[in-house]
């Protein structure tokens, strides 16, 4: 079964990984803001990314995975032909999109790339899109040129200040509302929760900007069964996976979500991953190998 | 054997393995019968001329025959028997509540222990899977019609084997990379094997059924698109409720509360009980308090139990006799060692600093006035509570209607709460669309997602080829080759008499006659008979004793090798002495 084809693999900074891969089914529906479940092998777990990009024409569809745990770790290990065992999507609501004026993004982490997708739409509805894209240091900076090709304006920060401005996302959304005093009619952040907590935080404070946050959690089924991904939200219980997982960031519950339901399996990921040694996935593969080439 | 005889067999109770062991195992808890147990359990049946067990039935198994072969030692004709109607089998004897079905009308439970149905119906199913004596599917004539069923659970399979006999052209599609819905994420391996499961798909997929995995529609696909897009004829809707409730209190949201539905699906479909070879993890706990009275409540409990727990506590609102679990499950739960609150809901979960649980906090109820469905309302007593300290929860009390579909599909009507309005054999308000199981009903039980699967199956057919009685041109024998010359049924006896008169030109090749009664959407067989060859001008006579006087209306099919010849509504009133 060769169903879930890697045509395209690149890394292209250290722990980012870029995967093409041909379904045509999801990259037909796809929008911008959703998500696919993917399980890696029969014993992995399901685990939800969001859509880079798609092509309808070539049936492609791409994502970035970030090195981290058991699951992205494998993925790390995957080459060009291997298969994914299953891949579910497009999930979630599309993003809230419209011509809203003038538009921040912020991308950081996996989020950089997740933003893109988002910017292209928003610049095609007439939006003056702001972008800033996050890293740790300037190695780790990706898709600066591509969000050029969608964005008014790109701004790059780093935590240590290798490149770009030095500081947060929130940092510099702080200097341009109070310092330069830009009016903003709309803010989007794709990240971690705690820099979305931030953020959310942060134009709450100043006037209540318009705030949307793409919300990380934790998943199985992806279609509302299970209510793994649920979070507090203006008082309510919603579920990341069918109502978001695009939500008004002013309105989650951000302190659960980080603290209380995002670190549920600590443990158990630090075990899986321990456990998960690259060296015998590669001599497995390597014997693998091996006897097919005799076979044949 | 006489019937005195009969009366006289003891129960054969099915071996099972032993509590204390089975608890801290994920193996299947019954052995099953042997075939002289089978035998012998098969013999107590009365073979009643009127057997009220089959109008226990959703989907109206022939249980006095499939029992008779069964006590000729004919296993795998009896096998072969049930799935004329059932195409599941060995499921349903595992899952079916045959207490209040079956079992229940059956009249030896007047006066001691009913035939176990159940238990015969699982061994005969077992027998045939296990001697892979599994007769070569038929091969049936393309009908040239396609229908998409969406959802692989028990309704959506009984539909897709239904059909497929048909003639038709059948996909389903299924959200998860693994067929059987709630048969795979719900029910666990200790009640029903997965292998199980996957031999019913697998014995599906040999008759022509094509299965989509990993598609939600909805999401890939609308359901409007499925007809403009993919062409198909028919869409039946079988996704069951899945969408999981929750109690609304303070603290849900805490490390370690689960709904059922999660638990389940990270242990079953997932197979986090054997992480970490299978990679997902699941929360376990030393104090487990689960939440319902219901079979996925018993199964969350026990899997609770076989993942180590020292105390399993089930905490329920009403009184034992109301709790709506198959009374083998919480039979067995209770052996296993699972302890029950009941009359008890609980009103709050505390946790600690880091937000894992540490203790529920419960009030206790007492029984009130009867309620609208008949069953006392329980009613809280104020100022009674206590806490039972916890690491785990699990919420089991009940599934509302999943949105994904009928969000997306707007022109597809519903109820206050989401369910797919239909009418009873599941036509909705969408023209061929069908739906059925518990998305429209709310959340029940497998055996019953599986009749409504069939009734839609049947309104399908009768919609996408609306003039059954007709001959279709394509069995190559001219319309109106058989007449039907007489036809008469008496009121106060009970015989049927039919003369038919064969005015083909050519000879017909094992014709089968058949004589039903039509109810409820379900056919009984009363009378079947073959005649090898049939020759122009050719006279039958049926003599049908086993008929029943309050019946109405029978139903006449004539078949020959190559399909359907005729059938006809004979009514009651119509037919004069």
């Amino acid at each position: 079964m060769s169903k879930f084809n890697i045509l395209k693999k690149e890394e292209f900074v250290p722990n980012f990984y870029k995967l093409d891969i041909k379904v045509p089914g999801i990259a037909k529906k796809a929008k911008a803001g959703q998500f696919i479940l993917v399980m890696v092998d029969e014993h992995s777990e399901k685990i939800p990314l969001t859509l880079l990009d798609w092509d309808e024409e070539k049936g492609t569809i791409s994502f970035i995975v970030q090195e981290l745990g058991l699951s992205t770790s494998k993925m790390a290990f995957m080459e060009e032909g291997d298969c994914f065992y299953s891949i579910v999507g497009p999930l979630g609501e599309p993003a809230y999109l419209d011509n809203f004026g003038t538009v921040v993004l912020g991308g950081g982490c996996y989020g950089v790339g997740a933003v893109y997708p988002i910017a292209k739409k928003l610049k095609e509805l007439g939006n003056i899109v702001i972008t800033i894209i996050e890293a740790k240091n300037e190695n780790l900076l990706y898709y600066e040129e591509e969000y050029k090709t969608v964005s008014d304006e790109v701004i790059l920060v780093t935590t240590d200040g290798s490149k770009g401005e030095r500081g947060h996302i929130y940092d510099i959304l702080d200097n341009m509302i109070e310092v330069q005093k830009r009016e903003i009619d709309h803010i989007k952040v794709i990240g971690c929760n705690v820099m979305m907590s931030k953020v959310s935080k942060l134009t709450k404070e100043k006037g209540g900007i318009p705030t949307y946050a793409t919300v990380t959690t934790i998943m199985v089924d992806g279609t509302g069964m299970c209510g793994s991904c649920r979070l507090s939200y203006d008082g309510k219980t919603k579920f990341a996976c069918v109502d978001g997982p695009e939500f008004d960031a002013h309105k989650i519950d951000w302190e659960e979500l980080i603290h209380v339901r995002n670190t549920s399996y600590i443990t158990e990921e630090t075990l899986g991953l321990q456990n998960f040694s690259p060296e015998c996935r590669s001599l497995a593969k390597f014997l693998e190998r091996t006897k097919e080439e005799e076979t044949s | 054997m006489k019937s005195k005889e009969r009366m006289q067999i003891p129960f054969t109770d099915m071996p099972t393995q032993p509590p204390q062991v089975r608890a801290r195992n994920f193996r299947e808890v019954p052995y099953g019968y042997s075939e002289e147990m089978a035998i012998q359990e098969a013999n107590r049946c009365l073979n009643c001329k009127k057997p009220k067990c089959v109008d226990g039935c959703p989907v109206r198994v022939p249980i006095p025959e499939f029992i008779a072969l069964v006590q000729e030692g004919k296993f795998l004709e009896a096998a072969w028997k049930i799935k004329e109607r059932n195409v599941l089998p060995a499921v349903c004897g595992r899952v079916c509540p045959q207490e209040s079905q079956c079992e229940g009308l059956c009249v030896r439970g007047k006066k001691g222990r009913s035939v176990g149905i159940g238990n015969l119906e699982r061994f005969v199913a077992d027998y045939e899977r296990l001697t892979g004596q599994v007769p070569e599917p038929e091969r049936v004539r393309k009908n040239g019609k396609k229908v998409a069923i969406v959802g692989s659970g028990p309704s959506g399979l009984t539909t897709a084997g239904d059909l497929i006999q048909q003639g038709y052209e059948v996909t389903v599609y299924e959200a998860f990379h693994l067929g059987g819905g709630v048969l795979v994420y719900g029910i666990p391996e200790f009640r029903l094997p997965k292998s199980v499961v996957q031999y019913e798909i697998q014995n599906l997929e040999n008759a022509g059924v094509k299965f989509v995995y990993d598609s939600v529609i909805g999401r890939i696909r609308g359901i409007d698109e499925l007809f403009t897009e993919d062409g198909y004829d028919a869409v039946y809707i079988g996704v069951g409720a899945g969408l999981p409730v929750f109690m609304n209190i303070p603290g849900e949201n805490l490390q370690g509360v689960y709904s059922a539905n999660e638990y389940l699906t990270r242990s079953n479909l997932m197979k986090a009980y054997l992480y970490p070879k299978y990679n997902t993890p699941l929360l376990t706990g030393k104090n487990v308090v689960v939440v319902g009275g219901g079979n996925v409540a018993m199964d969350s409990a026990r899997t609770a139990l076989r993942l180590d727990a020292d105390n399993v506590h089930i905490v329920y609102r009403r009184s034992r006799e109301q709790m709506p679990a198959r009374l083998e499950e919480i039979h067995h739960a209770e052996e296993e060692g699972v302890q029950f609150k009941l009359l008890s809901n609980p009103v709050e979960i505390m946790g600690d600093e880091k937000g894992r649980i540490e203790s529920i906090r419960c009030q206790r109820y007492q029984l009130g006035e009867p309620d609208k469905s008949g069953r006392a309302r329980p009613v809280p007593i104020d100022g009674d509570y206590f806490v039972l300290n916890t690491d785990l929860i699990i919420i089991a009390i009940g599934n509302k209607a999943n949105p994904l579909i009928t969000m997306t599909t707007p022109d597809l009507e519903v109820n206050k709460w989401g369910n797919i309005v239909t009418d009873e054999m599941g036509r909705t308000s969408k023209p061929h669309v069908y739906a059925g199981g518990d998305i429209v009903t709310g959340a029940a039980t497998v055996i019953s997602a599986m009749g409504a699967g069939r009734r839609a199956a049947t309104a399908i057919h009768e919609d996408l080829f609306p003039q059954v009685e007709e001959t279709p041109e394509s069995f190559g024998v001219p319309k109106g080759s058989l007449e039907l010359k007489h036809a008469a049924i008496y009121p106060n006896t009970v015989y049927l008499k039919l003369n038919i008169i064969n005015i083909s030109d050519k000879d017909l090749d094992q014709v089968k006659i058949r004589v039903s009664h039509v109810h409820e959407f379900f056919e009984t067989t009363m009378l079947e008979k073959t005649v090898p060859r049939w020759s122009p001008g050719e006279e039958h006579e049926l003599d049908c004793p086993r008929i029943d006087k309050n019946e109405k209306e029978y139903l006449l099919t004539i078949n020959d090798l190559h399909g359907k010849i005729m059938s006809k509504i004979i009514v009651a009133n119509d037919v004069k002495k």
